[in-house]
């Protein structure tokens, strides 16, 4: 919340302003209602926000000025010229609470002065009301750890629903609060032909254990309470339901209607003998971490260990989420890759034995050893939001110094992302933005002459798609001119003069080193660093990028990411007996061919099931002395938004693949994504399979 | 899906931090200067809770929630005002006109999120 702390005190110099302004128009003309609303609101405003950043003093002074007018607004008493004056003299005040809201001295002064104000308005009992709610806060924060049980009747009235209200979050928010018994009454419900969808014809009757107060659970109801039948009693101060089986008997009793609430009441109190009081509370604490439902056997073991006994592991102390330091996650990580690797010797020891015990063993471990992994990936996932705090200081700082009016959006911020790939992403969205702020988004009068709003928007957004998220950066600027781009690769020799390109093709150069469109080079950006060094920096996130811009309308610039880093779900195969993996995200099908097929194909295109996939024959291109000609196997797989076939001679099995970075000085490495060590030893290199299209097809 | 609030405050810093916190639990965020604006982004989208400040320029917290409740599609939206009125005469005119109801300023992340739960979860 610090950083709004700035923004409130920029607001509030706003408000001042604009109050110095409507107080002069006031001066001028007491009678001016509008101006006189428009006092009252921004004292209002100050008081609000003044009391959500801290400024108490700042927020009771300002209530009482928002007081004093609102009594005129509503004509109980008259604005005088005195008032108005006053009241620019309340400027100075609210100013020293701004730079400093607990001075003892400025809040004396401003004490002095309200009195003065008072003057011309009577005091009301605010405050007093103010105090009284926050006793009861105060109330709700004492922990009170014995648990009672309650009994609540609640029946709202028929027209609940009109007002937004869903009463069935109210029992949800009350089972919250506690172990509760919950039985609806349909005794008012009418027959279906009379029957009003828009209506509520149910009560409920509740039996809540908790070891909440009172206020809390009339709290559940604060908003209905008024026009509801409600009513909550205590019917056990003691926690009969800790007395083994009284639980389930009285729910038995209470939802099957067998027992009046009056005789479920006085069993209660037979029970209530057998209650032992609590003891010394057990220091014992209840970790869980991080989201709950990816581990289920935790879970269960947390069931397990809070047996239904007088022991009880107050609220107070539970933990729900425990700091480790990136370090011990990063080793967590590396051990996992060795234990996938070790699993898969285990996997081809027990097949080359036949043992059916050992191979049984071999599995669960293979299933095991995934959840593991997915459990250990998912505690390295932070939301995308962690770095977009640092975006919206950008945006603000650059458009103000560069004198442009831009507003910033963020969506889908929750979505999670390994904690790695968001540190080195954070880089190359900075610089995207910054592309956006100084190249994309035109400045306020260029803006409102070519019938744009004044203030430009960029906007960020991360979704999921598959095992991949994707990132996209738009702005609704002046965007890309193909022509200058064209223009600038011939000069500078990227490309040949009379080359024709695609829309796709043009802005691909954009991410080509060395080239900066900028016609003047700012200090923004325009360095030299150009996109060029965010296309590397997602490369090496084994991502890609994508621009699409409209000229006069803006740019969209989409980076795709994989999930995790260092282990995916392959497939190995074989081609001239070394082995290969490919990411199994990427493959689409598998079919067989024969050689006849392949050596037939026209212009490498092969017709399977009346599809005509173009292909490539791996065991061509990666032919060294020997050649296997033995069966081939067609797999089809993704190629930007086509579909391309690879020829394989070999198909293993589906393989967890642990990916070891791979020396950047051996040939051709961009079409592989890593090396990954098998079970029997060898290494299989993991291919990229876009880079791989994208290297044989140029 | 993630629920959709549209928040409505002509305070820039209260949109901007309660923005950050809901958005932060998982929420989409609109937001809005005031009254008028706050109706115009009710055209092609789904919202599924409206926060709104009482008093704003333009159009003010119970005219928008008069004009919202005239809407066939949001005749059970969900609606909670922000406001600092202690009174309850206020409350009571913000539920005649269809607040479902109300959160007092100032408040914290525990005390916007308890009341949230209560009408959307």
């Amino acid at each position: 919340m610090e950083d709004f702390h700035k923004l409130f005190y920029e607001e509030a110099g706003d408000l001042i302003n604009s109050l110095e302004e409507n107080l002069m128009l006031l001066e001028e003309d007491l009678s001016n209602t509008e101006v006189v609303n428009e006092v009252f609101r921004i004292m209002h405003s100050l008081k609000g926000s003044g009391a959500m950043f801290g400024y108490d003093n700042l927020s009771h002074f300002t209530h009482e000025l928002e007081t004093l007018y609102d009594k005129v607004r509503s004509k109980t008493i008259p604005l005088t010229t005195h008032i108005v004056n006053l009241t620019i003299n309340s400027i100075d005040h609210i100013n020293a609470f701004l730079k400093e809201d607990d001075n003892e001295d400025i809040i004396n002064k401003g004490k002095a002065f309200l009195q003065q104000i008072e003057l011309s308005s009577s005091k009301d009992d605010k405050t007093e009301v103010n105090e009284k709610s926050n006793l009861t806060d105060n109330d709700k924060i004492k922990p009170q750890l014995n648990k009672k049980l309650y009994l609540i009747q609640f029946e709202p009235n028929p027209d609940i629903l009109n007002d937004g209200t869903n009463p069935l979050y109210l029992l949800d928010e009350l089972s919250d609060l506690g172990d509760a018994i919950i039985k609806t009454n349909y005794k008012n419900l009418p027959q279906i032909e009379d029957l009003d969808v828009d209506k509520c014809y149910f009560k409920w009757e509740i039996i809540l254990s908790s070891t909440e107060s009172r206020t809390t659970i009339e709290d559940v109801f604060i908003f209905v309470a008024d026009d509801s039948h409600l009513e909550i009693e205590i019917i056990s101060e003691k926690d009969v339901f800790s007395v083994a089986d009284v639980e389930d008997k009285i729910k038995d009793l209470f939802l099957n209607n067998k027992q009046s609430i009056k005789g479920i009441k006085k069993l209660i109190k037979l029970y209530e003998a057998d209650v032992v009081e609590a003891e010394e509370i057990n220091d014992e604490v209840v970790v869980s971490v991080g989201k709950e439902d990816t581990l289920p056997l935790i879970q269960e073991a947390k069931q397990e260990t809070t047996p239904r006994s007088n022991v009880k592991i107050p609220e107070a102390i539970k933990i729900d989420t425990v700091k480790v330091s990136s370090k011990k996650l990063d080793s967590l990580i590396n051990l996992v890759s060795e234990f996938v690797t070790t699993q898969a010797r285990l996997h081809n020891i027990a097949s080359s034995n036949k043992s059916v015990e050992l191979n049984a063993l071999s599995e669960d471990f293979q299933l095991l050893s995934r959840q593991f992994r997915d459990v250990a990936f998912e505690m390295r996932l932070i939301p995308v939001h962690t770095m977009v705090v640092k975006f919206k200081r950008l945006v603000r700082d650059l458009s103000k110094s560069l004198g442009k009016k831009v507003q910033f959006i963020a969506e889908g911020t929750e979505t999670e992302l390994d904690k790695n790939i968001i540190s080195s992403l954070s880089d190359p969205i900075m610089h995207i933005i910054r592309n956006s702020i100084d190249h994309g988004i035109e400045s306020p009068d260029k803006r409102l002459n070519s019938g744009k709003a004044e203030t430009g928007t960029i906007k960020l957004k991360a979704e999921y798609s598959g095992a991949y998220i994707l990132i996209s950066i738009e702005d609704d600027g002046a965007g890309i001119d193909q022509e200058i781009i064209t223009k600038k690769a011939i000069e500078k020799n990227l490309i040949e003069e009379s080359a024709k390109l695609s829309k796709d093709e043009v802005y691909n150069l954009l991410l080509l080193p060395g080239f900066s469109t900028s016609k003047k080079v700012t200090d923004v950006s325009g360095r030299g660093v150009g996109m060029d060094v965010v296309k590397r920096n997602i490369d090496d996130l084994r991502g890609e990028v994508n621009i699409n811009s409209e000229k006069g309308s803006g740019t969209k610039i989409t980076i795709k990411l994989p999930l995790t880093l260092s282990i995916i779900d392959g497939l190995l195969v074989g081609v001239n007996n070394s082995k290969y993996i490919l990411p199994l995200t990427s493959v689409l099908k598998i079919y067989k061919v024969s050689n006849a097929e392949i050596e037939n194909a026209y212009k490498n295109i092969i017709d399977i099931e009346g599809i005509q996939y173009p292909f490539i024959n791996l065991t061509d291109k990666f032919a060294d002395a020997h050649k296997d000609k033995s069966v081939n196997h067609f797999i089809t797989v993704n190629y930007h938004d086509k579909i391309v076939g690879l020829i394989v001679n070999e198909l293993y099995s589906e393989y967890q693949a642990v990916l070891k970075p791979i020396d950047k000085l051996l040939k051709h490495t961009e079409m592989f994504s890593g090396a990954s060590i098998l079970g029997d030893g060898k290494v299989a290199m993991v291919i990229d399979t876009n880079k791989l299209i994208t290297h044989f097809t140029n | 899906m993630n629920k959709t609030i549209l928040l409505v405050d002509d305070s820039f810093s209260i949109r901007e931090s309660v923005g950050f916190l809901l958005s932060e639990a998982g929420f989409k965020i609109i937001k809005a200067g005031d009254g008028e604006e706050a109706l115009k982004l009710f055209d092609g989208q789904k919202i599924d809770l409206l926060l709104t400040d009482l008093h704003m320029p333009k159009m003010n917290g119970i005219e928008l929630i008069r004009n919202v409740r005239s809407m066939e599609d949001y005749k059970r939206l969900p609606i909670l005002l922000l406001t600092t009125e202690t009174l309850n005469d206020k409350k009571l005119e913000a539920k005649n006109a269809g607040a479902t109801g109300w959160i007092n300023k100032p408040f914290d992340k525990e005390k916007l999120f308890s009341i949230i739960k209560k009408v959307i979860r």
